[in-house]
């Protein structure tokens, strides 16, 4: 029975995605009081989002109850979830790029009211930026903010609709060690102010320090709901994963081999106008040379140089001895240069084409799979169903839609299109963010694989354990520099945390 | 029974959906008949038998090539996601080309007039489309504001050409000289229907290869599907925006070359067809399919055939052909909501 002590209780809900006829939620039972941090943990694909849309009324679900404050509620529609003081902050951002962060922030909150406030709304969201200490200025178009300032935006938006439940999707996957620390000092906020926060996360070690109780979701069922103090990192992802499995990646002492990709010098603006970055740097054969750092010091704008998507100011690109600075982005893939995004939705695959659409992207002008401007389909179809195959990309068939695929799988039909046919060069951005922990071991051990057949990885990303497991050399970047190259024997979290932070020069 | 959203839809449904639509447009147009007192039986035998029937269908053959080439010049640059409301303008302007090359080159045979006309009509047609298609591509100016700017432009034009104008007939009525005989569209032997009709049969079929099978077509809808995939890929947007919508309107000017050489023959201001907006709903029915367009093409310039008809055979009004075409575009219009929605007898 509907209990008032809860804020919302979920009871029976199930919940089956007409599109891949995935249940989703199988008669999943859930709840939260308010002045609580009840995490919801669980790998890719077991439901979380799912459970989690459904309590904020993006979805309806195929059985069972919702109850608001000990009443039964039916959603209609998000709208009338948030008037319920249900917020949610999505893993997905839904903002709208040329609009100001304010703007973004007042969109669909003029309805019940005269007219817009800007100043009211100013100062509110300026009271809302103090108490959790959000750094961020206003009048920013959201194009060029970065991802945590986005998450931000997302975040401070829910707290504007004054939400009482805060539903908060992976927030922390894309906040740099320092935001994460404060943000999570602010999620404990929300909850001592009262309200109730549920927080999807894969990342135990957050979700060890903040919650008040945490439920395990696999396959779509509760495995159970625990308290941090009852539990451990290693039962927890034994919850998740269903059985004991390696979360380490096993190396080996790396072969260097002969020089791949030169930079010299090279430098490109960011967006604002302002230089990105300027560095030097090698990458050798049978090598992942990582840059890492914390988003926002011009990693983006440096891989995106290298790829080709931007335009240097100066510096050298050499890739075995060519220079290939002015190269357009095909000839860096003819040359054998392949780009994995960071941003795999919005770059990587097109939603509203099937897999093997997907998959002739960027093999469109392959020597193997088209002549004189021909796509050979047939050869096409062959090598997207082996691939997606050997990457265990889960889906029906070749036929099915990327758009219905799960983070998991998208990242792994990435892997599966640029590590098959990549020559030399492989550029990976950020390539396990979002992912769980069985989808990000499987993309890291790919891309060990990948280098051990004489090839180099540029990898790029924020994941400072990421960086210490799979590298073989260590770049930290701070505003566009490259504080150092450490091999990976030498390097140590510490040391490179302080690079990354540029807390070493207050050090020195 | 609910809506329930569709998650696919197979091609054999589409098609029962269109032929659903016509057929409950069809069936309302007995209201009409009723309400001008024309016999049911009399005004549909009209409509088919002089739409569609082995007698005239000629007629209708001959309205289909530009109609059907209009279709086809909204839907290549809309594959890029870039939407050609100029048709009517590359249209005109097209036709008007192609006379004013009789002016130097009227001496010519058949079989080197005609061609060079053609050719000229889509040169104009390109020409024409080109600048909203830079616009569009350089500066992101919006090509729908930029080609509807520009069908008015191209009235201008053409009044400035025509009436006291380069162009006008020497003493004559407002309008361009009638082109020489041996310019007009020679007809298939034996029937009526001109030779013309090959042309927009062999340039979908190259269409339909373009877009299914070559890496140009490949990259013109991925440009169109997603703009941040496109950038990635490398895709020229420049390149993919200017030429889906030259295509676009070389094809049109070539519907504006088939209207002039297969009817009158002259281009006057007033009698210059606005073809190219209907169209665009042959384009937006189909959902881009090119089979769809042709099929859609026929069907409605059928019953604009046969309704004319009507409106000289029985006492209805001038209105009936443009009312049965509301008709038709309403309901297919309605029923496009069955498209994204099934019908769920249980629920």
């Amino acid at each position: 029975m509907p209990d008032e002590e809860y804020a919302f209780q979920m009871k029976n809900i199930e919940k089956k995605y007409l599109s891949t006829g995935v249940v989703a939620n199988k008669s999943v039972d859930f709840d939260g009081k308010y002045g609580e941090v009840h995490s919801l943990v669980g790998e890719n694909g077991s439901g979380k989002t799912t459970l989690m849309l459904v309590l904020s009324g993006f979805y309806s679900p195929d059985k069972g109850d919702i109850f608001i404050e000990g009443e039964k509620f039916k959603f209609k529609s998000p709208k009338s979830a948030i008037k319920k003081g249900i917020g949610m902050v999505h893993q997905e951002r839904h903002l709208i790029p040329s609009h100001t962060v304010i703007e973004n922030i007042l969109l669909g909150h003029g309805r019940d009211r005269d007219r817009l406030n800007l100043k009211e709304a100013e100062r509110k969201i300026n009271e809302i930026c103090n108490k959790y200490s959000f750094d961020l200025d206003l009048y920013e178009r959201l194009e060029n903010l970065s991802a945590s300032e986005k998450q931000l935006v997302e975040i401070i938006k829910v707290l504007f609709h004054d939400a009482k439940i805060i539903i908060l999707d992976e927030p922390a996957s894309v906040l740099t060690p320092q935001e994460q620390e404060k943000f999570l000092e602010s999620v404990k906020g929300l909850a001592e102010d009262g309200a109730c926060v549920i927080l999807i996360s894969h990342k135990l070690p957050i979700v060890m320090n903040v919650s008040d109780r945490i439920t395990v979701l696999r396959d779509g069922n509760v495995v159970n709901t625990v308290t941090p103090e009852m539990t451990s990192y290693e039962e927890l992802a034994n919850m998740m994963v269903g059985k004991d499995e390696m979360f380490y990646v096993e190396r080996e002492k790396a072969k260097k081999g002969s020089e791949i990709l030169r930079v010299d010098d090279l430098s490109a603006l960011n967006d604002k106008g302002q230089e990105a970055f300027n560095v030097s740097f090698t990458v050798h054969e049978n090598e992942i040379f990582t840059v890492v750092g914390v988003s926002g010091n011009g990693q983006r704008e440096l891989v995106e140089t290298v790829a080709g998507l931007r335009k240097p100011t100066g510096g050298k690109i050499m890739l075995r001895d060519k220079d290939i600075t002015n190269f357009s982005i095909r000839d860096r893939i003819e040359i054998g240069v392949e780009y994995l995004p960071a941003e795999k939705i919005l770059r990587g695959i097109i939603v509203d084409f099937d897999l093997s659409k997907n998959f002739a992207m960027n093999r469109h002008r392959d020597r193997d799979y088209s002549k004189r401007g021909i796509i050979d389909w047939d050869m096409i179809k062959k090598s997207c169903e082996e691939s997606i195959t050997d990457f265990e990309v889960k889906a029906s068939g070749i036929g099915t839609m990327a758009g219905h695929l799960s983070g998991g799988n998208i990242q792994k039909l990435l892997l599966a299109r640029t590590l098959t046919h990549c020559k030399d060069l492989l550029i990976a951005e950020d390539p396990t963010q979002g992912l769980d922990v069985r989808a990000a071991n499987f993309t890291r051990e790919r891309l060990i694989d990948f280098k051990e057949g004489n090839k180099g990885v540029l990898l790029v990303t924020g994941n400072l354990d990421e960086a210490l497991e799979i590298s073989d050399r260590i770049a930290p970047i701070y505003e566009g520099e490259i504080q150092e190259v450490i091999p990976a024997e030498e390097a140590s979290k510490e040391k490179i945390g302080r690079l990354i932070t540029g807390s070493s020069e207050w050090v020195e | 029974m609910k809506l329930k959203k569709r998650v696919s839809i197979s091609d054999k449904k589409v098609l029962l959906i269109a032929i659903v639509a016509l057929g409950i447009s069809i069936s309302l147009f007995s209201i009409l008949f009723i309400h001008a007192d024309v016999n049911i039986w009399e005004g549909y035998s009209i409509l088919f038998t002089r739409g569609f029937g082995i007698n005239y269908i000629w007629r209708t053959f001959t309205r289909f090539i530009p109609l059907f080439l209009l279709g086809l010049a909204f839907l290549v640059p809309a594959k890029a996601k870039l939407w050609n409301v100029g048709g009517f303008g590359q249209f005109a302007l097209g036709a008007t080309g192609a006379v004013a090359i009789t002016y130097f080159l009227g001496g010519l045979s058949s079989w080197a007039i005609i061609p060079i006309m053609a050719i000229v009509s889509m040169i104009v047609g390109m020409a024409w489309a080109f600048i909203p298609a830079y616009l569009n591509a350089k500066w992101d100016v919006n090509e729908i504001v930029t080609t509807i700017m520009f069908n008015y432009i191209a009235i201008q034009l053409i009044s400035y050409l025509t009436i006291g104008g380069p162009l006008q007939e020497p003493g004559g009525a407002p309008r361009t000289e009638h082109i020489p005989a041996q310019a007009y569209m020679p007809e298939i032997l034996g029937t009526r229907v001109p030779w013309m009709i090959i042309i927009p049969i062999v340039i979908a079929i190259i269409l339909i290869f373009f877009f299914k099978r070559t890496s140009l077509g490949y990259e013109i809808e991925v440009s169109g599907a997603s703009f941040t995939s496109a950038e990635y890929m490398g895709v020229n947007y420049t390149k993919v925006a200017v030429l889906s919508f030259v295509i676009g309107g070389a094809l049109a000017g070539l519907a504006g070359f088939s209207w002039l050489t297969t009817t009158v023959g002259y281009v006057e201001v007033d009698i210059i067809p606005t073809w190219g907006y209907m169209a665009i709903a042959f384009g937006l029915f189909s959902a881009l399919n090119i089979v769809a367009t042709a099929f859609y093409s026929f069907i409605i310039t059928g019953i604009l055939v046969g309704s004319d008809l009507i409106m000289r055979l029985t006492p209805m009004g001038s209105g009936v052909p443009l009312t049965l075409i509301g008709i038709i575009f309403i309901v297919t219009t309605a029923l496009q909501v069955f498209r994204i929605f099934e019908v769920d007898l249980r629920g």
